[in-house]
């Protein structure tokens, strides 16, 4: 994944998030049954988005990080003196 | 020794630990502006973490979450929804700023701004907006301070006096230690609010109702309107899917927006560990769950409150609680309440210097510094004061706050990202926008289609923005273009496919 790809996936991510957490995208998902862990659905729905928040980041964050340990090996590497002379 | 005095020594303790935690903290910067506003810039993971995450939930998270889940049901989803996306754009924008902070020595949002876009009145404008919803704000949390010490004493430490003892620690460990004693008191009233409240809310529904599940069984028998969004409005009548939307929308928009927030950036170590601070987020935007469930406990309970907010401290009042358990509730909701109203107190003194006063007078950091510490006892007086004498409705006030906040995300994004944005646009969408909520506030019932007013008021603050920046002069290219060369940082640069590789390397 590149850091271009990265950032497509966060708007994604945030896109769907807004569409199905309100209206309409939640409409389709606003019933008290099944229950997941005692909550009613809705509510499981809306925690079930937080924690893929929690995990799109994670991996953005990988990603993102791996970039700049790139980017300041290739900043040192420019840096070094000239050894061919 | 009667109950209510063994409550009030854990409080005590919990208070006094606060205090010691604030001042020894504040010992370790150094003694100029960014020592006192930035924490000389030395936030690790640990101290960002909670500052923002116990800053974000307050007061009006511990009382006004249950309230809203107690009365107005699946309401109360808006406010675990927004946190997150809330604060997801600030995963890109927390380290430009503090690239720039870095560069340029920014130490607030608005010098950040002004920074882009030099405009002493534009400093000045937006000082006034951070204030202006800053102390309801503030007033807010002293309340909600004042008002669970009154009713876990059972009125033995009345109202006036618990805000004052809470707010008294505050402002002494905010005076003395800066941002610095802000970061490490949150630290540990986070991770205070946060246990208090997994244990009582994973507690209360088997307590009450033999479990979650039964509990929401028995509501859904009873009261099913409330267990479907967008749930009940203030009135008890079904709440409307635009105003749940755009009470979402809204708050998302303007939550990294507060200033007192925004301003961590530039408290941070490095990007690494801001970047990380908002990956982090969703596990401490969860505990509001455990909150919820409390609220919800409270729908069948056998008494109720005269005011909703009031639910949790009501039901635990009214049912067989040790007093350590009571006493560390009332612990937690002054934690949430005094870590949310330390960074207000802060960030509105600095801001009110570094933005209002600064620009227009030249004096020493030193003096700035004191100038600083000075206005925090003042702002703390002053809101103190109409909190106690005043008791206005101020959750109404709160979401009104949004409308304003709301109207500091153009200015910023075009700071960070639009190199065609002029001053003039700035200042033009900033006003009008700003001009536009206030008289949506003010006359609620000319919304369109009820929107919430923050949002009216973006539509205007926008079109003004792109409107008049195109039709006034761009900015100088060197200065925008070294701006949003600082903002972006390193890149990877192209390869070069015109050199001659050297054989020999």
């Amino acid at each position: 994944m590149t850091g271009r790809s990265v950032r497509v996936l966060v708007v994604v991510w945030g896109a769907l998030y807004i569409a199905c957490l309100s209206w309409p995208g939640l409409t389709l998902f606003n019933r008290i049954e099944p229950k997941i862990l005692g909550m009613p659905f809705v509510m499981a729905f809306v925690a079930g988005w937080l924690v893929l928040g929690l995990l799109v980041f994670i991996v953005v964050d990988r990603v993102v990080s791996r970039e700049e340990t790139e980017l300041g090996d290739e900043a040192a590497r420019a840096s070094m003196p000239d050894k061919r002379h | 020794m009667e109950r209510w005095q063994l409550i009030t020594g854990v409080v005590l303790a919990y208070l006094v630990v606060t205090l010691v935690i604030g001042i020894v903290a504040g010992r370790r910067t150094t003694r100029g502006v960014t020592g006192y506003v930035a924490a000389d810039r030395q936030f690790g993971l640990l101290a960002m973490y909670f500052v923002i995450g116990a800053s974000v939930f307050s007061a009006f998270a511990f009382l006004g979450g249950p309230g809203w889940a107690y009365s107005r049901g699946m309401a109360v989803l808006y406010i675990l929804s927004y946190g997150v996306i809330g604060l997801a754009p600030w995963y890109f924008i927390g380290p430009r700023s503090a690239r720039l902070g870095r560069a340029r020595g920014y130490v607030t949002q608005a010098q950040l701004v002004t920074g882009r876009f030099p405009s002493r009145s534009l400093s000045a404008l937006m000082a006034a907006i951070a204030i202006i919803a800053f102390i309801p704000y503030v007033m807010l949390q002293m309340s909600g301070a004042g008002i669970v010490f009154e009713a876990v004493t059972q009125g033995n430490i009345p109202f006036w006096a618990g805000a004052a003892l809470a707010y008294g620690v505050v402002v002494l460990y905010v005076l003395l230690g800066g941002a610095s004693a802000v970061g490490w008191t949150n630290v540990f009233e986070g991770v205070l609010m946060v246990v208090v409240a997994w244990i009582l809310g994973l507690w209360l529904p088997y307590e009450l109702y033999g479990g979650i599940g039964p509990m929401f069984d028995q509501i859904a028998a009873a009261r099913p309107e409330l267990l479907t969004v967008p749930g009940l409005d203030s009135a008890g009548n079904p709440w409307t899917w635009t105003a749940y939307s755009t009470a979402f929308l809204s708050s998302a928009i303007g939550l990294c927006m507060w200033p007192h927030l925004f301003m961590k950036a530039f408290a941070a170590r490095d990007d690494r560990t801001l970047r990380r601070t908002v990956v982090l987020y969703p596990t401490f935007q969860l505990f509001l769950i455990p909150l919820i469930l409390v609220g919800f406990a409270g729908v069948l309970f056998s008494s109720h409150p005269e005011n909703p907010d009031f639910i949790l401290p009501h039901v635990l009042l009214n049912t067989d609680m040790p007093f350590l358990m009571v006493g560390l509730f009332c612990a937690g909701a002054l934690a949430a309440s005094m870590s949310t109203g330390d960074a207000l107190l802060h960030g509105a003194a600095s801001i009110a210097v570094e933005d209002a006063i600064a620009p227009f007078v030249r004096f020493s950091e030193y003096a700035q510094r004191r100038l600083i510490q000075i206005l925090v006892v003042v702002i703390g007086l002053v809101a103190y004061y109409f909190a106690i004498v005043m008791q206005p409705n101020l959750v109404l006030l709160l979401l009104t706050a949004y409308a304003f906040i709301d109207q500091l995300a153009p200015p910023v994004y075009a700071a960070l990202y639009w190199k065609r944005a002029t001053t003039a646009g700035v200042l033009s969408g900033l006003f009008g926008g700003m001009a536009t909520a206030v008289l949506f506030v003010l006359r609620p019932g000319l919304r369109p289609l009820g929107i919430h007013e923050g949002i009216l008021g973006l539509v205007v603050n926008v079109a003004l923005l792109v409107t008049v920046s195109h039709m006034t002069r761009p900015q100088n290219d060197e200065h925008a273009s070294g701006f949003l060369a600082i903002a972006r940082g390193p890149r990877k640069k192209a390869p070069d496919r015109l050199t001659i590789q050297d054989p020999r390397t």
